[in-house]
Parts: structure tokens; sequence; C-alpha cells
């Protein structure tokens, strides 16, 4: 919950008790300073989530800092395409998952040329221990899992988005995003979960039969 | 899946559970799983796993967005800068790099993988030849043009050797022109050299002179009475013929071919007479204008005529050595020798002209009667047959002779571009292994 420490931290002059789709219409819609200085507020709330977005994707710390970056340029620049139908949340990390697939594109094709690998798993470091793993195992179980299983996970988990948004953002279906959902959490907890609660769940269950 | 079999008998999905935890369920949907998961231990500890992976998950943090970002981001958005330019820049350059890359290398590859490229070297070795041959050409009608030129040297040099010196001068062609001047003074009534204007001699033409021929393919329902007629035509038109042959195949029409010569005059009349033998199946007539020919035959005839002459003056009228003497008959015998040719160079010509060829052909028209049986099918199977092994054997040879003409260079072009191939979809396919 780091990041939307962000949102209430940072809040910046009149902008805070708007919401986000309020400040984005202003934004877009308005000229000049009150423009801008919309377009400063939702930066403020949105800048850490962002960049975790990318932390949690991509290995290098700076290549996570321009990802967000351009991420950010490009809410500057398509402002005029924004339609106030769509949340601001999903409208944003739609083009943050844009820039991501761009660029892990263009990494497979500069591996293919150079032979370099591309980075492999989850990268961010997880610090923090907490009673039950690792961040080491953490990152390396969401990283076990399929790319759009992880996706999933990670934009349900980290950037809370609900099945909708997470189907809008993804292209597919909301069932399948609940289905595959489950699939993937059900495959961490066995990651997670030492092996002697295993055993004593599959116990569990047979005496249930 | 160990737990949804486990669950199969519950009243709520597990992925329901899940989506209750989530808070993605309508209201009572939502009172109706918490109901369940109250009363049922295994969905509460489900629930409680579920919230545990959530909980473990969040351990994963990260560092705080560098305030470089704020930075970069507070600029453009003052600016309402447009996407860095250098990206667009870098892209464009990239792909005219790649086809540039591509135009090359078809550029290069091309050619190469054409036979045409493999014969070039052929080609270039004969075409030096051909050079050669043109240029040996070129060197015979240079001399043919510097012929008349070259006998004037020859004779100025003979003029010297017989008069008195004449005031020394360095060039063969200083000479001739001295001489053409001493000609004049001599008064032989030649003309210039290079003229031939006057009448040519012996032939009087009106108009320009056309060399005809024409050919007759004629269908007669009997040669031997056609071939009376045509003797017939050729007396009253005054023609003759060249040559005649007479064939009676075994088994095939009979057929007589002749090459006639008839008056260029009676030509029309003569091909009328010819159709009138029979069905015609084939006529072309062309002409062969030969005026410019005749012309120039006759002015290099004039010329040599007026070389010979002077010559003659010459050995009449002065004295000398014996040997000049003697040379200077040596050069009228070449000349005489020279203008016979042209002569009889001229009569054919005029011959031509005065002449018509006609090729005819008469052709019998032919009953075919039925020769043989037609074959059986025992021996129609057994010629297909055969026919198909040469084939197969035909096309088999025709594999391999390809192959050994351009199995190695399909090998090295498989090797330089296969290759690189292999090792880009290798690649390829280990960066999406380990992307995944």
């Amino acid at each position: 919950m780091n990041e939307m420490e962000g949102r209430a931290g940072e809040a910046v002059g009149r902008g805070d008790q708007l919401t986000d789709e309020q400040l984005m219409a202003a934004f877009a819609g308005g000229a000049g300073g009150a423009s801008a200085d919309a377009f400063q507020a939702l930066f403020h709330r949105y800048r850490q989530p962002v960049y975790g977005f990318f932390r949690r994707r991509v290995a290098d710390a700076a290549q996570a800092e321009e990802l967000a970056q351009e991420t950010f340029l490009a809410v500057l620049k398509a402002r005029g395409r924004y339609e106030a139908t769509a949340l601001f949340r999903s409208y944003l990390y739609g083009i943050a998952f844009r820039v991501l697939k761009a660029h892990r594109r263009k990494a497979l094709l500069r591996a293919m040329f150079t032979g370099k690998m591309p980075e492999r798993g989850q990268p961010a470091d997880a610090g923090v221990e907490t009673g039950l793993v690792s961040g080491l195992v953490l990152r390396d179980a969401v990283g076990r899992l399929e790319r759009m299983d992880r996706e999933m996970v990670l934009l349900r988990e980290y950037e809370e988005l609900s099945y909708a948004e997470i189907a809008a953002v993804l292209g597919i279906p909301v069932n399948t995003v609940r289905s595959r959902l489950f699939r993937a959490r059900m495959a961490l907890r066995a990651v997670l979960t030492s092996p002697v609660e295993n055993v004593m769940e599959m116990r569990s269950a047979e005496e249930h039969a | 899946m160990r737990v949804a079999e486990a669950r199969a008998e519950h009243a709520v999905a597990p992925e329901e559970v899940m989506a209750y935890l989530d808070g993605e369920l309508r209201v009572e949907e939502a009172v109706a799983v918490a109901a369940h998961v109250r009363e049922c231990r295994e969905c509460a500890a489900m629930a409680e796993e579920l919230g545990g992976v959530s909980r473990s998950l969040r351990a994963w943090t990260v560092e705080e967005a560098p305030e470089r970002l704020v930075g970069e981001i507070r600029r453009a958005a003052g600016e309402h800068a447009e996407q860095p330019r250098r990206r667009i820049g870098r892209k464009v350059w990239a792909w005219g790099g790649a086809l540039a890359a591509v135009v090359v290398l078809f550029a290069i590859g091309m050619p190469m993988m054409t036979p045409k490229y493999k014969r070039a070297p052929s080609a270039a070795l004969i075409a030096p030849g051909d050079a050669l041959i043109n240029q040996s050409q070129n060197t015979a009608l240079a001399q043919e043009n510097t012929y008349d030129r070259r006998n004037m040297a020859s004779l100025a040099q003979i003029q010297a050797g017989l008069a008195a010196p004449a005031p020394s001068s360095t060039s063969m062609q200083g000479k001739a022109d001295r001489f053409r001047g001493g000609v004049e003074n001599l008064g032989t009534g030649a003309q210039g050299g290079g003229g031939g204007g006057g009448a040519p001699a012996g032939y009087v033409s009106q108009g320009p002179m056309i060399a005809r021929t024409a050919s007759l393919t004629v269908l007669v329902k009997n040669v031997a009475d056609a071939r009376a007629a045509l003797e017939g035509v050729m007396t009253r038109e005054q023609g003759y013929a060249a040559q005649l042959s007479f064939s009676t195949p075994d088994g095939g029409a009979r057929s007589l071919q002749a090459s006639l010569r008839v008056p260029a005059r009676q030509l029309p009349g003569a091909l009328e007479s010819l159709r009138g033998l029979g069905r015609v199946e084939e006529e072309a007539q062309s002409g062969e204008e030969v005026t410019a020919q005749h012309a120039d035959l006759v002015a290099r005839l004039t010329n040599s005529r007026d070389e010979e002459a002077r010559l003659r003056t010459l050995l009449a009228q002065r004295t000398g050595k014996i040997e000049d003497v003697l040379q200077v008959e040596e050069e009228i015998a070449r000349v005489r020798g020279e203008i016979e040719q042209m002569e009889a160079e001229q009569k054919g010509l005029e011959h031509r002209v005065d002449f018509a060829s006609v090729e005819l052909k008469l052709v019998e028209e032919y009953a075919a009667r039925l020769s043989s049986p037609a074959e059986g099918t025992g021996t129609k199977l057994h010629n297909a047959f055969v026919a198909g092994v040469e084939n197969a054997g035909a096309s088999l040879l025709g594999l391999v002779l390809f192959l050994e003409e351009y199995g190695p260079v399909l090998v090295i072009w498989g090797v330089i571009l296969g290759v690189p191939a292999w090792l880009v979809w290798r690649r390829y396919g280990r960066a999406r292994a380990s992307l995944r």
C-alpha cells in the first residue's frame, strides 16, 4: 500500500478534493494554467502507482522510470482522446499496459539481434519480510505464473483494479478474468503456503470426502 | 484442483468466495456468500488462505519514484510538449536502413541467383571477338573507300619515277593531289575522283531499278499436265527455268519445284498464267531496290576505266627505265582485272533487274489411302508404356542435371541465408521462452 500513500501525501493545491475524472476533464478541456494544474494533481496522485506498476514488471529501475515517464507523456499527448465514460484509473493503466507491451516487444526484438536474453521474472526488491514468506520467494512465485495470469494477479493485488477494469486493460471477458484469477491465486497459494500446511489441507479434504 | 473437487457440493462456488473477498459481488450475492462462509468451515479456511495470499503479495513493495521523474513530467506538462522527436527520428532511420539493406541484398543477390550471371563471362569472351570482326569489317570498308586514293598514290610514285623529279613533297597525299592536277593538265578528260556522275555505260535505266522475286505454291490436279502447261507459259513469256526438279515420293503427293526466270516486264502476265494452273496455296512477292547499288558499281567502273586509260596514255607518251615500264604494265593488268570483275557484277545485277525470279512449287492433290490398319489397343498400351518410361527417365535425368548445375549454388545460398535465419529464429524462441 506504499504507493497509495502518494495520493494522500502529495496533494497539490486545489485539486485534492476533486475526483480523478473531474481533474482529467479539467486537464483535457481546460487551457493554460488551470489545465496544467489539473495535470499536476493527477500526476501526483499516480506518480507512485504508475512507477510501481513498471517497477514490478521490468528489471531495471531506470527502465521503469523511463516507461512511467513515457506513460505520462502519452497521457499528456492524447488528452484530446480521453472519453469521460471510462474511469481515469483504467484509462491510465490501459496506456501503461500498452507502453509495457511496446517495451517488451522492443526488448524481444533487441534480444533477437543482440543475443542477450531479456530480463526474466519479477525484478523489484521485495525487501520486507512478512511472517509467511520472503520477498524473494514471492517474486519467484509470481514469476512462475503464466504471463496473462501474472498480469491479472498484479493488476488486482497492486493496482487494485476491479475485474471489469482488468478485463478492459487486458482485452478479455470479465468471466475469464474471474476464473483465471482464481486459478492463479490457487497456484500462488500452493507455492506460498508451506508444504506442511499443504499436507494438512489435503488430510482435511480427505476427511471431508 | 483438489479444492475445486472437494467443494463440488457446496452451495457457493469457490470463485464466488474470491469475488466476495474482492468486493465484486452484488449485495444479495455477497450476503449469501457471507452466510455460507460463516457456516462452512472449509470455505472459511479457503477465504482465509486467499486473504493470506493477498497479504503475502502486499509484502512486495516498491521504492519511491525518483524525483527526476517529477521534474521531467513537470517540465513536459508546462510546455505541453510533444513526444520527443529523437525517438521518431531513430525509428525512421532504422526503417530506412532496413529498407536500404534489403535493396542492397537484392541488388547483390538477384544477379547471382539468375543463370545469366553464370554465362556472362563467356559472353564477355565472345564480345571482343565480335568487336574484332567489326573492326576488320570496318578496315575492309576503309580500304575500299581509300581504294582510289591508294591507286592514285602508287600512280604518283610511278610518275615521280618516270618524269623529271617534281618539287619534293613529304606526304603521299600531297603527291596524289599534285598528280591529279597533272592528269587534268594531260587533258584525258578524266572527271574528279569522287563523282561518277556520268550515265551508266551499256545500260539505260528509267526510274528505279528493282530486282523482283516471287514465290508461288499451286495445288494442281495433275503435275504432269501442269508441267506441260508451265512450259507453254515459259515459251510464251520468253522466260526459262533456271532449275527444275520433279519428285514422286512413295505414298505422298507428286510435286514439282522450279526456279523460273521471267523478263521483268512479263512478270505479271506470267504469274497470272501460273496461277491459272490450279489452286494457289501460297504466294509472295518482293522487290529489292538496287538503283543505288548499281549506280555505285557504275561509278567505280568508270573510275577504273579512266585509270586504265590514263595508264595507257602514260605508257604511250612517256619513256623511262624498263622497271618503271614493267610496273606500269603490271598496274594496267591489275586495273583491267578489276574492271572485268565489276563488269560481271554489273551484268549480274542488270540481269536480276531484267529477269524476275519466280520460285514455283506445284503440288498434286493427294488422295490419301488407308495404308495400314489402325494399331491395336495392345500396341497402343505398349507404346504409351514405353513413352512413359522414357519420359520418367528423361525427367529424372533432368532433375539430376538441374541439381548438378544449381545444387552448389543452392547449397551456398541456403547456408548464407538459412543459417542467420535459423539463428534469429532460435534467439526469438529463447527470448519468448524467457519472457513468458
